[in-house]
């Protein structure tokens, strides 16, 4: 088997006792794009930070890019240096993009999409600068690089948070309902830079709303009830003929 | 005499004792903050990521430095801590002469407990109010923890405790009057001295008066610059967005 852009595997994770993810297995080729739909609750978030690590699952396995991680009950407490230096290298190739955009408010746009390139990768700043403007402009932000995140509106922030999850050149982006906390006539400008990420390939597994999107960019879609995926497949065949009562009843609701 | 030569820097004037007396007041002031500040930050610490005894203990230490007088505070330290290390210092060698703790020591000791007991609270509330957020948005690119408080929360932290910071630090400057007691040169001792010389508290009260408003002032002016500078890119002075 060739090595999948993300694997995880058996994946289970619960809340002071309560069991939020039941047994998730969901690979990511590369190229793949994933969209994860469920009702509120159904664990879709625990899902995306399980796999960067900023939640700890209590079990299962989690492979990124052939590096696969221990992942332990007590790797969850004090750990040692080795591991947090590899937990530290598998968040480094996952970019993560919230729903409430978690810019560096005290930072520019521009510093914001700096950051981890200088930090994290270690490159030249020239460089880093450069590939920054070129990241911003992409996304429409090149005119605002020198503003900060309080000054812009959501969907702004939410470009110059996508420009800055490229900036890490990852493997696989993340995004957790990146349109959810968006003005309705914002949605649009954000969806767009997303697509056209989706077109030029890059692997990207999201958790959304937007089921019309979903059904045009994905090469997958899954489906989350209750912490466990109840069903899976091409998005064509899960929206004209869903199996589960569930899904059958969630699509109904959101046309 | 006239008012001038009362406060002219000869034998007969006031003035240079009057200046060195400020002088005696900036330099406690200004060496109590840093100490205060830090071990502020340490009680703040222990307070929030402590074990079960050393959030306790900061805890106790801060309720308690908040509720004493901070001139019984001074008191403690200047005799009480004074007698405690000569009894020490007498059982370990008897034939020791008997050991004076500088006012000046101790005016900063008992002063930079009083800040750190108050300032440790402004660390906590800035602490709390920052944006968990941003830190997981650091988390998860990688940034490792160290360098997340660096150059992400620090920045945020002092941004928010620099208001309450200020404050404690003008109050400080005029805690500072009460080592007077103890008999240290402050400007407050100096003034008072001269009252008792010259029958005169009119005019050295209005001087003083007018030094430590003066100080003050700037402070106030210097503080508004800092806090303009750190509010830079935030619409409003709330919590980080
Ligand atoms: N940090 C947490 N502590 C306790 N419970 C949590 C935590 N995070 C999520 N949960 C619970 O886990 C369940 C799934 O949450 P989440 O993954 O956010 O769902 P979704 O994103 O699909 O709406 C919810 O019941 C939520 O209350
Ligand atoms: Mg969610």
């Amino acid at each position: 088997m060739t090595n999948a852009a993300l694997q995880v595997d058996g994946l289970y994770k619960s809340f002071a006792g309560i069991e939020v993810l039941k047994g998730i297995s969901l690979t990511a080729e590369r190229q793949d794009v994933i969209s994860i739909i469920g009702s509120s609750g159904s664990g879709k978030s625990t899902l995306l930070r399980c796999m960067n690590l900023l939640e700890f699952p209590d079990s299962g396995r989690l492979k990124v890019n052939g590096e696969e991680l221990e992942l332990t009950p007590n790797s969850r407490g004090v750990r040692s240096r080795r591991f947090q230096r590899q937990i530290e290298r598998v968040r480094s190739r996952l970019a993560m993009v919230f729903q409430s955009f978690n810019l560096w408010s005290h930072m520019t746009v521009l510093e914001n999409v700096m950051l981890g390139p200088c930090l994290v990768l270690k490159r030249n700043r020239i460089d880093v600068e450069a590939q920054a403007k070129k990241l911003l402009a992409r996304v429409g932000m090149l005119e605002k690089c020198q503003m900060y995140p309080d000054c812009l509106s959501g969907g702004q922030k939410q470009r110059v948070a996508i420009a800055r999850a490229l900036a890490m050149d990852p493997e696989v982006m993340l995004f957790d309902e990146p349109t959810s906390a968006l003005d309705p006539e914002l949605v649009g400008e954000v969806l767009k830079v997303i697509r056209e990420l989706a077109e030029e390939g890059r692997t990207m597994i999201m958790v959304t709303h937007e089921m019309r999107f979903a059904r045009e960019v994905s090469s997958k879609l899954v489906y989350l009830h209750q912490g466990r995926i109840e069903e899976q497949g091409c998005p064509e065949q899960l929206f004209n003929a869903p199996k589960s009562d569930n899904l059958r009843r969630l699509l109904a609701s959101q046309y | 005499m006239d008012w001038l030569t009362y406060l002219s820097f000869g034998d007969a004037g006031w003035g240079d004792e009057l200046l060195q007396g400020l002088g005696v007041t900036l330099a406690l002031a200004l060496t109590t903050l840093p100490v205060g500040l830090l071990l502020g930050l340490l009680v703040a610490a222990l307070a929030m990521f402590g074990g079960r005894l050393a959030r306790s203990l900061a805890l106790a230490y801060s309720t308690t430095l908040r509720g004493l007088p901070e001139l019984l505070t001074l008191f403690i330290i200047y005799h009480g801590v004074g007698m405690g290390l000569n009894s020490l210092l007498r059982w370990y060698d008897p034939q020791v002469g008997y050991f004076e703790l500088s006012p000046f020591v101790a005016g900063v000791v008992a002063l930079a407990m009083v800040f750190a007991a108050y300032s440790s609270e402004v660390w906590r509330g800035a602490w709390q109010a920052l944006d968990g957020g941003q830190r997981e948005a650091g988390q998860s690119m990688g940034l490792r923890r160290l360098t997340i408080f660096r150059v992400i929360e620090l920045p945020q932290l002092l941004r928010l405790a620099l208001p309450g910071l200020g404050n404690l630090w003008i109050n400080l400057l005029k805690d500072t009057a009460l080592v007077s007691v103890i008999a240290l040169s402050d400007l407050m001792r100096v003034a008072n001295i001269a009252v008792g010389t010259t029958k005169k508290p009119f005019l050295f009260f209005l001087v003083v008066c007018l030094a430590y408003w003066g100080v003050c002032l700037l402070c106030e002016f210097l503080l508004a610059r800092m806090e303009r500078r750190a509010n830079r890119g935030y619409r409003s002075g709330g919590a980080a967005a």
